[in-house]
């Protein structure tokens, strides 16, 4: 359950249209798992074609993924007419994304005037679904006006 | 101000790398080559000496987010793995290095026709190589505009003796 108002009744169907407009998620194949108000659910499968040295998915993957479902989880709260961009992110990697998919879970922390703190969890799924998590982001999202 | 040219009388000269492994630069070159996401964004290994290595890729359709610039995951990619593999130029023979985490500042969007990413070995521990990457939007008068900063921290993975 979310705690967050949006301030768009038509947040959701502005939210898909954006997220349809990023050519590198359907190149990466993320896609949304689920919305709300301020959190937003994405996955991607672990693909040959994105896998690093080891044979795991390569960071940017997890980043890609994760500071997509945090500008998302940011722009679920933004009012009519305003946007979001990432000006900063910390990414903590914290094991290989090896399995079968990766789930990141975008959240606002902090949705201000100008700026929006957000978060996100990045979890590696295996055959059986178990849960790993592979990278943790914490960052700050600029709002923007004028983006209709 | 580039990355490897300091404020005269202000910061240090920058270091220099002495390799610890003489394959250091095929090793380096076979590590980017089998980074397949770096195939999947179009990034190419343009240049590489003991501590640097520096990437770059045209920007397309493939890789664009809703206003239509480079995603920032393209660069988050290139700056991430131009510090990757300058991290390993410096690693002792059959010693690896992943990233352990990485702290990116956006300062403008890539918008240019491409995109390259410098990395950087700040300093080459035993355990820890600390790493930094800028990248920059290029424009089709090849005009560099500073897109992002990175700075991070790689764990050096060494086989069990």
């Amino acid at each position: 359950m979310s705690a967050f108002t949006p301030r768009d009744p038509d947040w959701e169907q502005r939210i898909r249209k954006v997220f349809a407009l990023q050519g590198m998620m359907g190149h990466l194949g993320i896609a949304i798992e689920s919305l709300a108000p301020g959190i937003a659910v994405l996955t991607a499968p672990i693909r040959p074609e994105i896998s690093q040295q080891h044979g795991f998915a390569h960071a940017g993957l997890a980043f890609s993924a994760g500071d997509t479902a945090a500008g998302i989880a940011a722009q679920s709260l933004m009012a009519p007419g305003f946007g979001v961009l990432t000006i900063e992110m910390k990414i903590n990697l914290l094991a290989p994304a090896r399995g079968q998919a990766i789930r990141a879970t975008g959240r606002v922390e902090r949705a201000g005037r100008t700026v929006t703190v957000v978060r996100s969890d990045v979890v590696a799924l295996d055959q059986a679904g178990a849960e790993t998590p592979i990278a943790t982001m914490l960052g700050t999202m600029a709002v923007m006006g004028g983006m209709d | 101000m580039t990355l490897d040219s300091p404020a005269p009388g202000f910061a240090p000269a920058p270091p220099a790398f002495t390799p610890r492994d003489p394959d250091w630069e095929a090793r380096a070159r076979a590590l980017f080559e089998v980074q397949n996401m770096m195939r999947l964004l179009g990034y190419r290994l343009e240049t590489l000496r003991p501590g640097a290595a520096d990437l770059s890729a045209p920007v397309g359709e493939a890789t664009r987010q809703q206003l239509g610039a480079a995603h920032a995951a393209m660069a988050f990619a290139g700056g991430d793995t131009a510090a990757g593999i300058a991290a390993a130029t410096m690693l002792a023979p059959g010693d690896s290095v992943v990233t352990l985490e990485m702290k990116t500042n956006f300062l403008a969007p890539v918008n240019g026709a491409r995109v390259l990413a410098r990395g950087r070995v700040e300093r080459a521990g035993r355990s820890v190589v600390v790493v930094r990457a800028e990248v920059d939007s290029i424009d089709a008068d090849g005009v560099a505009t500073r897109a992002a900063i990175m700075l991070g921290t790689m764990a050096v993975i060494r086989p069990r003796a």
